[in-house]
């Protein structure tokens, strides 16, 4: 199951496991996002390709809004596959 | 060997992944190859249900142990060939206005993998995916 919090303004904590089974519900609450945002990604277990696409979406949407997404708390599983998409380049990501 | 069977679902991710996580631990496998598996099996899995959606044929995996990990094959049934390792290389180094998610599932089953077989029978157009996981090959570099 995925989820995803609001905590205070700028910093969003993403929760569980991001597949292609939650790919709707996950774009449905990242289409909220309007502007720059801290994903606290220390509670997020796991990404596929699924949940690139959406994160890809959103940064893409905010720069050219002039905002942007910023990763921190990334697992090694998380910074593995950030790495091998090329995502390292595009979002400013910090590890767990 | 452990088989499963799946529905041709995204629905079914999640038995999927309970699937995956029980074989590693009945069999000791290295918990930490776990993420790298499940991505992979998405990945292929998701692919078939998407890509394959004239079929509407159950899924079976199988799963079995190999020195340092793992052994996963899924079966495509009723499925049109093709060959999955033969699908240009993503060029993740695009500027972000160019880059796209299609694709992407399919790099990332190459750099995750040990290796990766794909075997078609046209006779009962079945398509079957092999791939092997071990430690100290790519997404487990910690």
């Amino acid at each position: 199951m995925f989820d995803l919090e609001r905590r205070e303004a700028g910093e969003v904590v993403l929760k569980g496991r991001f597949d292609a089974a939650q790919r709707e519900k996950a774009q449905a609450l990242f289409d909220e996002i309007h502007e720059s945002v801290t994903l606290d990604c220390s509670e997020l277990d796991y990404i596929s390709s699924a949940g690139l696409g959406v994160l890809l979406k959103t940064q893409k949407r905010l720069l050219a809004e002039g905002g942007r997404l910023k990763l921190i708390g990334v697992n090694s599983h998380l910074r593995d596959v950030f790495k091998y998409s090329g995502f390292d380049r595009i979002f400013e990501i910090e590890p767990g | 060997m452990k088989r499963g069977v799946f529905k041709r679902s995204l629905d079914s991710l999640e038995s999927i992944f309970l699937f995956t996580s029980e074989f590693v631990r009945e069999n000791h496998v290295d918990p930490s190859l776990l993420p790298a598996i499940d991505l992979i099996v998405e990945e292929l899995f998701t692919n078939m249900v998407e890509h394959s959606s004239a079929s509407t044929a159950d899924v079976p995996m199988e799963m079995s142990t190999v020195d340092g990990g793992v052994e996963v094959t899924l079966t495509d049934e009723d499925a049109d060939p093709f060959d999955i390792t033969k699908v240009p290389e993503v060029d993740v180094e695009r500027a972000v206005e160019e880059l796209d998610p299609g694709g992407l599932g399919l790099h990332l089953v190459r750099k995750f993998a040990d290796s990766v077989e794909y075997h078609y029978q046209f006779s009962n157009r079945q398509a079957r995916i092999v791939f092997r996981k071990t430690a100290g090959s790519g997404g487990d570099d910690v």
